[in-house]
């Protein structure tokens, strides 16, 4: 039903190495093909028409009592635009693998 | 002499703290001594702070000593599942990745749980990064089953039940993304409410899938829930899907005429060996609850083949993409060798390689790739999409049974725990969540209580189902059923 | 033309610009840090921003009006309710992964901008860039390659811009040169300037844009396009033009020597020094962005009579601004394109200098010589300049009536900027007195008593000789308005 899968391009955008020994990698993808041909049979449920559901449920904005309707105010799942102090450079960079307490460090990349 | 700490609910012995009975330092005492006693073989905790417990609980006896205000959980000692954020205090997820990550600070869960006084003891083990049924993936050893430690827990929240079921904890807490609260409550013989989405602030979760998961109390009754649920629910400024829906007081949890509820089940969930015979005790349960209900309505659903499918569609999409962070950078461990591979960019990848493909585990980096293949270009419609849209329709055919019932009841598993090591196949084991994702998918609160034993002395637990925000019918009825029953009361020797 | 850099006349240039605008929002897009420029790095980030594991997205509302301001600005149709997409790929300065962005339903959809694209004192001439979307997403960080105390191999990640609100502006192709590229730009720019959208910013990288590129050949047997080029990350007016024309000129050489669009689609740097665009990714490399329904933003439904509320008033619209001068100032294309094109501050303070003194003209000379040089030598901007315009107006009608001459007002006006104070008072500080016509005519008649053989010259026709005798009789009479004293003269050499 699926295509087959390309694991050194699924490897490369996912970031993870492939699978060590070279003979370890067959038996990968044969368990992915596997597994998706399994998920594969969501396509047997007719979904014309239907809007794909994202979050379970409606989150309600709960609007203030009074507020008119030509503003964003009392949206309650949106913020105020007011400056909240964060972490000091030190607390940010306190569980980086590389940092010099300022900067994260990383293999030099080169635009 | 110390008090009888493990055969008494929470709430009774939360009373006692706070009339000055009993101290809340004793109680604490009594967790931690369990633990010493017990967590070389159950591996139930991954991290535990017994001086900063102690000193919390003494803190505690201190102000009520003087008469001071306490919280509802005054002494309360809680455990908190590892993928859940506690300032300065490791959290792991069960892996690698995260071995040495300190937060910088409390999920809301945790804030709210100390405001109300309770004393976090430490953090338990679980599935690497929630990623399994059997507590089994953790980076730091499989949790075993006090009632056989042969065998799985359940999982991911399988160090959280443990430690509750083996009287290490009064209560943990746990995050349900496809069943992990409720199944390993049901293998453990305790109790475990996945809330609705949006009731309980998922601030400080380490998301595996945000729009499945939900963090939830897992103890020993469901009146034990309705105390930790009522403190730890409710808006947060963190996390905007989070609402304030009128506010949840234990009283109003438990108050629902049970008498009144109609309840659904649906037959199919027993035919064809689904759930075999190690589900009688659940049928039983069943006509047991519907006889003191109102009437019983069957149900049948026309997705109950597709759920797990669409259900790991989504999951590992989502997870994909959540875990695209841990990447060396920031918070993680780094795994590369300083050997030069020349290109600049390859010295880049080579390090997002080695550390992600060391610090995730297998099953982690198997979920990443299916879900990175389900966002891609060419599968993104037959997968992601397709999943999306059947999401709704099972949510719709839901919602829709709520017009005619008010609970649904229905199995956890479909077995009891297999046997630690024992190769279960993969696709086997996804489909065995076939009972808990519903609830999932739809956002629903659901919840786990035991209703027997198998024949072997497993616990076994029975769900319960309702329409969004009632909770109340679910913790009500879960009382009613502890009043008739002791199911939950027994305990692992 | 326009593209007369191309040589063959059956090319057709094809440009379109992605235009990344900054939000003046105080904090970032889904969490409170502040968006301030150049402080230490990694100081202004919280868990939200660095991406920790748990820490979840609140939507500024600010950002999302500002983003609906946008949107009424270009006239487009808002996309109700806002949702959002991660787009996800892998760089150490992208701390989650992915970047909350809008792929599905962009919060602009459609809209105009009609622009002028004649200069200085060219005719007007307007176009239309037509807008096929706008949406809103979140900045990425920064990563440090050389400098500072970095350990050699090394690069630094600062998150301090992690998370700021961006609006990306894309438009149709509708250009055909670098020129009119960059004559968009500058009208995008001020539009969101005088809209209070964003401040515009180019050096501090608050305002760049990618531009595609790709030429139609029409060949005598066949017609073809060339593969697009993208050129990214464009930061200043000059690079925009120079960018485009130069690959258009690429393209063209390149496909000369191929006959087709041989190379696949392209992303291309621009070296400003050298002046040249360069490979930076090619077709096989192009990213799977893996685009994602974000699940942990509930959806933000636009008030549909918000869209309404935000529309900018005509005079916030530089265009309209421009042809109201033309119409209603009677100003020329140049003086209403300097005006309007220094700031809105300039066009307004204009209109009052003009309105209360009468003479437009006269408003628009004073203020592009006179206030705008002391502006540009101050480094500071109209709502700095200590004269009301009501107070230039009173100067210039001084002038205007004869009772200041311009070298006089200069000094005045001088002083009126140094001390703060109001026109007459400033006149009657450095003492100066109005000069009575009978004074004037009395020093005429000496002048020409002094000087028969200048007078008989005038009197011959040669009016070019008044200016030395107006200058002995300002000499006399310093306060003494020019106009007046060569009406005078002329006068009494006719008698």
């Amino acid at each position: 039903m699926t295509g087959p899968i390309n694991l050194e391009t699924l490897c490369e955008l996912a970031r993870l190495p492939l699978p060590e020994p070279e003979s370890a990698r067959g038996e990968l993808q044969d368990e992915l093909q596997r597994t998706l041909d399994f998920f594969g049979e969501i396509a047997a449920i007719e979904t014309s028409g239907v809007e794909p559901l994202i979050q379970p449920l409606d989150v309600d904005p709960a609007p203030q009592p009074g507020t008119t309707h030509t503003s964003l105010m009392g949206n309650a799942s949106l913020r105020d635009d007011v400056v909240v102090h964060g972490m000091d450079p030190s607390v940010a960079t306190a569980n980086a693998a590389e940092t010099d307490g300022q900067y994260f460090l990383v293999p030099r990349v080169l635009k | 002499m110390m008090a009888d700490f493990a055969g008494r609910t929470l709430v009774d012995l939360s009373g006692d703290v706070r009339s000055g009975k009993i101290l809340a330092a004793d109680w604490v005492r009594f967790c931690l001594a369990r633990i010493a006693e017990s967590n070389d073989t159950l591996t139930a905790f991954l991290a535990v702070d017994d001086q900063a417990a102690i000193q919390n609980a003494e803190a505690v006896d201190a102000r009520i000593r003087r008469g001071d205000k306490v919280g509802p959980l005054a002494g309360v000692p809680v455990a908190i599942k590892d993928n859940i954020s506690t300032a300065g205090i490791l959290t792991t997820c069960a892996s690698r990745m995260l071995e040495r990550y300190r937060p910088a600070f409390d999920a809301t869960v945790v804030e709210r749980l100390k405001a109300a006084d309770a004393i976090v003891l430490g953090k338990t083990n679980m599935d690497e990064f929630a990623m399994g049924s059997t507590s089994s993936s953790s980076a730091f050893g499989p949790v075993r089953n006090p009632w056989d430690r042969e065998r799985t827990p359940g999982g991911s929240s399988g160090g959280s039940a443990a430690a509750v079921a083996a009287g290490m904890a009064a209560a943990a807490i746990g995050s349900d993304t496809g069943g992990s609260i409720r199944q390993p409550a049901a293998w453990c013989g305790i109790s475990g409410i996945k809330p609705t989405w949006g009731r309980v602030s998922r601030h400080g979760l380490v998301a595996y899938a945000n729009s499945l998961d939900q963090i939830g109390p897992m103890a020993r009754s469901a009146g034990d829930l309705a105390t930790i649920l009522s403190m730890i629910s409710g808006s947060d400024q963190h996390d905007a899907t989070c609402q304030q829906k009128p506010e949840l007081v234990p009283s109003g949890l438990l108050n629902v005429n049970t008498r009144e509820l109609r309840i659904g089940w649906l037959p199919s969930q027993f035919e064809n060996g689904a759930a075999g015979d190690a589900n009688l005790p659940v049928r039983k349960a069943i006509d047991e609850i519907g006889g003191e209900c109102r009437g019983m309505v069957e149900l049948h659903s026309r997705y109950q083949s597709v759920l797990c499918g669409v259900y790991y569609i989504i999951a590992m999409s989502q997870a994909s993409s959540n875990l695209g962070r841990f990447d060396g950078v920031r918070f993680t461990a780094r795994f590369a060798d300083n050997a030069d591979p020349g290109d600049a960019s390859d010295q880049l990848d080579a390090m997002y390689r080695q550390t992600r493909g060391t610090g995730f585990g297998r099953e982690v980096r198997r979920r990443i790739l299916l879900g990175t293949f389900a966002l891609s270009a060419g599968a993104y419609d037959q997968f992601f999409s397709q999943a999306s849209k059947v999401r709704r329709l099972v949510r719709d055919e839901l919602l829709d049974m709520f017009r005619d019932v008010d609970v649904i009841l229905s199995p956890v598993t479909v077995g009891p725990p297999p046997k630690l090591g024992e190769k279960v196949d993969r696709l086997r084991s996804y489909r065995a969540d076939s009972f808990t994702v519903a609830a999932n998918l739809a956002g629903l609160p659901a919840m786990s209580v035991p209703c027997g034993m198998t024949d072997e002395g497993l616990p076994v637990g029975i769900q319960m189902i309702a329409a969004p925000w009632r909770e109340d019918l679910l913790l009500s009825l879960g009382q009613r059923w502890q009043q008739m029953t002791d199911w939950h009361l027994r305990r692992p020797s | 033309m326009d593209n007369a850099q191309v040589r063959v006349a059956r090319v057709r240039v094809i440009v379109g610009l992605e235009v990344h605008v900054q939000l003046g929002t105080r904090t970032k897009l889904f969490c409170g840090c502040s968006t301030r420029f150049g402080n230490p790095p990694n100081s202004q980030v919280c868990p939200v921003c660095c991406g920790m594991p748990g820490a979840m997205p609140r939507l500024n509302s600010h950002a999302l009006e500002l983003a609906v301001r946008t949107t009424a600005a270009l006239g487009g149709t808002i996309g109700s309710p806002v949702v959002w997409d991660r787009k996800q790929y892998f760089y150490p300065d992208l701390p989650k992964g992915y970047q909350i962005s809008q792929l599905s339903n962009p919060v602009c959809q459609g809209g105009e901008v009609p622009f002028d694209i004649g200069e200085a004192n060219q005719p007007v001439e307007m176009m239309t860039a037509r807008i096929d979307h706008a949406h809103l997403e979140e900045d990425a960080g920064k990563s440090l390659h050389t400098g500072g105390n970095l350990p050699a191999g090394r690069s630094g990640v600062d998150l301090n811009r992690a998370g700021t609100p961006l609006m990306e502006i894309v438009t149709r192709p509708d250009f055909s040169s670098g020129r009119q590229a960059r004559m968009f730009l500058a009208e995008l720019r001020a539009m969101l300037v005088w809209a209070g959208i964003s401040d515009g910013n180019m050096q501090e990288g608050n305002l760049r844009c990618d531009a595609n590129v790709n030429l139609e050949i029409v060949g005598p047997e066949n017609t073809f396009r060339t593969p697009i080029v993208e050129i990214k990350n464009l930061n200043s007016f000059r690079a925009v033009e120079n960018a485009i024309d130069y690959e258009v000129r690429r393209q063209q050489v390149q496909s000369e020597t191929t006959g087709s669009g041989a190379t696949g689609k392209q992303t291309r740097g621009w070296n400003e020094q050298q002046g040249e665009t360069f490979v930076q990714r090619d077709k096989e490399s192009m990213a799977d962005y893996r685009y994602m329904p974000e699940p942990d933003l509930p959806p933000a439904e636009i008030p549909a009579s918000m869209i309404e509320t935000c529309r900018p008033e005509p005079n916030l619209i530089p265009e309209r601004f421009r042809e109201r001068l033309r119409r209603d100032y009677g100003m020329g294309p140049y003086d209403s394109r300097v005006l309007v094109g220094h700031s809105r501050e300039a066009a307004i303070y204009f209109c009052a200098v003009a309105d209360a003194c009468g003479d437009a003209r006269m408003a628009s000379n004073w203020i592009q010589q006179d206030v705008m040089a002391w502006l540009a030598e101050q480094n500071v901007g109209f709502e700095q300049y200590p004269v009301p315009a009501d107070e230039l107006a009173r100067l210039l009608t001084m002038v205007a009536d004869g009772h200041l001459n311009q070298a006089r007002a200069r000094d005045v006006l001088a002083e009126m900027v140094r001390t703060g104070d109001p026109a007459a008072q400033a006149v009657s500080r450095l003492g100066i007195v109005a000069v009575g016509e009978s004074e004037i005519v009395r020093v005429c008649q000496q002048i020409l008593k002094d000087n028969p053989a200048v007078a008989a010259e005038i009197q011959a026709g040669n009016l070019k000789a008044t200016g030395p005798l107006i200058a002995r009789v300002r000499k006399a009479l310093p306060d003494a308005n020019p106009v007046l004293i060569r009406q005078c003269l002329l006068k009494q050499i006719g008698e």
